[in-house]
């Protein structure tokens, strides 16, 4: 075929299908409004309601069991006379994202989601794609007082809720996973101090074979530096986390600064940089995935800890033998009470393309009543799980429902009874308010919008630069230099001026 | 012949006419493309549009070229663009020529079972997922004590730190992309092989031309427009860097970011916090830009060289 052809052939390619998707486009729009006129009138008949099946869309794979477990929560929705039936969506994680963004941006109508700041939130609130939820949970007694007044206090943007706060802890305390039973093998007493641990890692270090030091993730590795400074876990001089990679808050100049150049925790890094030069911290760091499997195998001698109450539970399993070779070191523990912006990660949203917000709510609502909260995240009682009193329960199937995309409320979580005491001791602790101190800074939630290219720009330093100085990979000093210098040339000054105008006016409107 | 023959002869209608099933066999894979590659099109309006879920494509805001801005302008725009450059090179010459060279090895081989069975498996790679395969990378490069390591020492080799080695990877993976591809290749170019008319080859053996002459003046030369085409084609992907490939083998491994940083993975890490629509389609349209530009560009050197290989 010559040029000429070939130019030509792909023109009318081209002019059929703008036509033929001009015509597409029209299509949809009618078709969409259409399918909604039904399920609107029907809302509006009175008892017995009429089921509206609610379309979820939750990231993830489908637990295992699950069928059993919604047609359960179905049949309860129905017997309750809620008008709603749940049509859940698991989303593999890897795109599960992309797969909401196109979905949202494909005018797909469904009722809820889960989105975070993590996630596309912020863009989605921008671009109103979500509803408010203010007036509708404050009609919703069951919800609200499910979640402690702190949590919908300080989760809103521009001082609205726009997402069901999902989470159990109210902060976090950042520590370590000892292998109790090699402390005790060198007469080391309980762990106190971060001397005491580095007794303890430098001693496995020089007298066992098998069992190295300290195993973490690589990626994991920018919350080291907050476990190996003498202020971990206290509220003092600077807020560490902001919502925003890299970034912290000075308390006392109130000014926003990088961590790596944070005199704070200047001494984790200067310890990070020491450890891995030791060899305490594995020359694989980098590139670490299994961090998990391999202290599991009893290959190392401590794993990276913290108050979520997950990372301590991915361990019970090795205490299944009856032993309690397992014991959880946080630094500054008895005297810990960090800040918090009682911010959660996970956010249960209603896209405004949804006919039946208020319906949804109306399900979020009653899952927020302890036993059909109960049905949903545990299962079936007596098949999936039993309780163990009050705020335990003991695990009967392989049915583990991710509640934090849906269920999780503060008031109502158990644990597994399986949980290590110590792990349960901690958990117990972070889901109290009363234990934390308020962050300056919360409420705060970065935009990025203004200054999205320079924040495009600085995000993969985080990777290439920050994660190798948190891991000790890149010494101290020459690691802060290089983040220095980047971070000048490519516009960071302008994020964090940015970060510093959205944290002004979050402190001044309170 | 017979086709530019019609061609010139009668209007093209008459030609479909005449030939109604050869143009039905092309429509499947015309609606392919229409419905794949040139609908899709028109959402390159994206690139230079502030992009709003809600607002929809034609409803955003137009903002020029301030999606490009953050590429471009990024410190390690020119290592990132060498980096695809590069590797993508690497790929296409090494994968190429061990292609062509398993073909005509295959050609070679009488026995039709042993043909078969190895055909299979140097095809095999070619249907492995990249996970898989980066976990294999991982078991032999990674770890505290890398297998390959392992083998170095049993030879009495001095062991290398395989993760901290930026340099080695462009190697490494080269090795690796032709393992996987180089099959896949030599298959298409074996059925060219075999699609040679034998009596060239009756009249080589007859003029008493040994193996390695009919292989050079006969094979080689009439592979050349097959090679060529499949060339071009992988040249219009050269700056889009495997992102699947990269990241399962490399993934979040900082330490060789200088050599294998591509294109796809860097904007895929600045993207991590934005989620932009804009700014990932700017960039993708600047790869296929300068996708098209080389390709016309090594059509226009092929054409030059010999004209029947080129595409167009």
């Amino acid at each position: 075929m010559s040029l000429k052809k070939w130019f030509g052939a792909t023109t009318a390619l081209v002019l059929a299908s703008s036509l033929m998707l001009a015509g597409c486009g029209g299509n949809s729009e009618n078709g969409g409004k259409e399918e909604n006129s039904p399920s609107n009138s029907n809302s509006a008949t009175s008892a017995p309601k009429e089921t509206v099946t609610l379309k979820a869309y939750f990231p993830g794979d489908k637990p295992a069991g699950f069928d059993d477990v919604l047609q359960a929560v179905n049949d309860k929705l129905k017997a309750d006379n809620v008008g709603a039936a749940l049509n859940i969506n698991f989303l593999p994680w890897s795109d599960y994202g992309n797969a909401l963004s196109v979905k949202m941006s494909a005018g797909e109508e469904f009722d809820m989601y889960l989105d975070a700041p993590w996630l596309s939130m912020n863009q989605m609130i921008a671009s109103n794609s979500l509803k408010e939820l203010d007036a509708m949970v404050a009609e919703r007694p069951e919800l609200k007082a499910s979640i402690p007044s702190e949590m919908w206090e300080y989760n809103k943007f521009d001082g609205k809720i726009m997402g069901i706060p999902l989470g159990t802890t109210q902060g976090q305390l950042y520590g370590m996973l000892i292998r109790k039973d090699l402390r005790e093998k060198y007469g080391l007493p309980e762990l106190k101090t971060l001397d005491d641990l580095e007794k303890f890692l430098y001693a496995v270090k020089e007298n066992e074979k098998d069992v190295k030091p300290f195993v973490i993730n690589g990626i994991k590795a920018d919350k080291l530096p907050f476990i190996l400074s003498e202020s971990a876990n206290q509220a003092l001089d600077e807020v560490l986390e902001i919502g925003v990679n890299m970034f912290a808050y000075s308390t006392k100049d109130k000014k926003v600064v990088g961590q790596w150049a944070s005199p704070m925790i200047a001494d984790a890094y200067e310890r990070v940089t020491k450890y891995y030069k030791d060899g305490i911290l594995s020359k694989n760091i980098a590139q670490e995935q299994n961090a998990e499997t391999l202290f599991k195998q009893g290959k190392y001698a401590a794993t990276y800890y913290s108050t979520d109450g997950v990372e301590g539970l991915k361990y019970s399993e090795m205490l299944q033998d009856g032993s309690d070779k397992l014991e959880v070191f946080v630094p500054n523990g008895d005297q810990a009470k960090p800040y918090t912006a009682f911010q959660q990660w996970n956010f249960l949203c209603f896209p405004t393309s949804s006919k039946n917000a208020d319906l949804a709510m109306d399900v979020a609502n009653w899952l927020s009543i302890k036993e059909n909260h109960d049905l949903m995240e545990y299962g079936i009682e007596g098949k999936d799980w039993e309780p163990v009193g009050e705020s335990s329960y003991k695990i009967l199937s392989s049915y583990t429902f991710p509640g934090y995309v849906l269920t999780w409320r503060p008031t109502l979580t158990r644990t597994a009874d399986t949980m290590m005491a110590d792990d349960k001791k901690w958990f117990d602790f972070s889901t109290n308010p009363a234990n934390f101190t308020l962050s300056p800074t919360s409420g705060f939630n970065f935009n990025a919008e203004k200054v999205k290219t320079e924040y495009a720009k600085i995000t993969p330093l985080h990777d290439s630069i920050f994660l190798p100085l948190s891991q000790g990979v890149l010494p101290a000093d020459q690691g802060k230099m290089m983040l220095e210098e980047k971070m000048a040339s490519l516009g960071g000054q302008k994020v964090i001026d940015e970060i510093q105008a959205q944290i002004d006016a979050v402190i001044s409107g309170k | 012949m017979q086709y530019q023959l019609n061609a010139r002869r009668g209007s093209k209608l008459k030609h479909i006419i005449r030939n109604p099933f050869l143009y039905a066999m092309a429509v499947p894979g015309l609606l392919f493309f229409l419905v794949f590659s040139y609908f899709p099109i028109y959402g390159i309006m994206i690139a230079f549009k502030d992009y709003n879920y809600a607002k929809g494509i034609t409803g955003s805001d137009w903002v020029g070229f301030r999606n490009f801005n953050y590429f471009f302008t990024s410190d390690d725009f020119w290592v990132i663009l060498r980096n695809t450059l590069t590797l993508n090179v690497l790929f296409i010459v090494f994968t190429t020529a061990a292609a062509v060279l398993i073909a005509l090895m295959f050609n070679e081989i009488r026995n039709v079972y042993f043909k078969r069975i190895s055909q299979s498996f140097i095809f095999l790679p070619y249907f492995m997922s990249w996970i898989v395969v980066g976990m294999i990378v991982q078991s032999l490069f990674g770890g505290e004590e890398p297998m390959i390591n392992a083998w170095l020492q049993n030879v009495g080799l001095e062991p290398v730190n395989w993760m901290f080695e930026s340099k080695l990877w462009p190697y490494i993976l080269t090795v690796i992309r032709v393992w996987q591809g180089a099959g896949y290749l030599s298959i298409i170019f074996l059925a060219a092989i075999t699609g040679i008319t034998e009596d060239l080859y009756e009249a080589a053996r007859i003029d008493g031309a040994s193996k390695l002459q009919i292989v050079l003046r006969i094979t080689l030369p009439l592979l050349v427009p097959t090679i060529m085409i499949m060339t071009l084609l992988a040249v219009g992907k050269i700056f889009n860097g495997d992102f699947a490939m990269i990241y399962a083998i490399i993934g979040d491994n900082s330490l060789l970011y200088p050599t294998t940083d591509v294109i796809d993975t860097f904007v895929f890490r600045s993207m991590r916090q934005l989620h932009d629509f804009g700014m990932s389609s700017a960039v993708g349209l600047f790869q296929s830009v300068m996708g098209l530009v080389f390709v016309i560009a090594a059509n226009w050197v092929t054409r030059r060289v010999s004209k029947e290989s080129a595409l167009f």
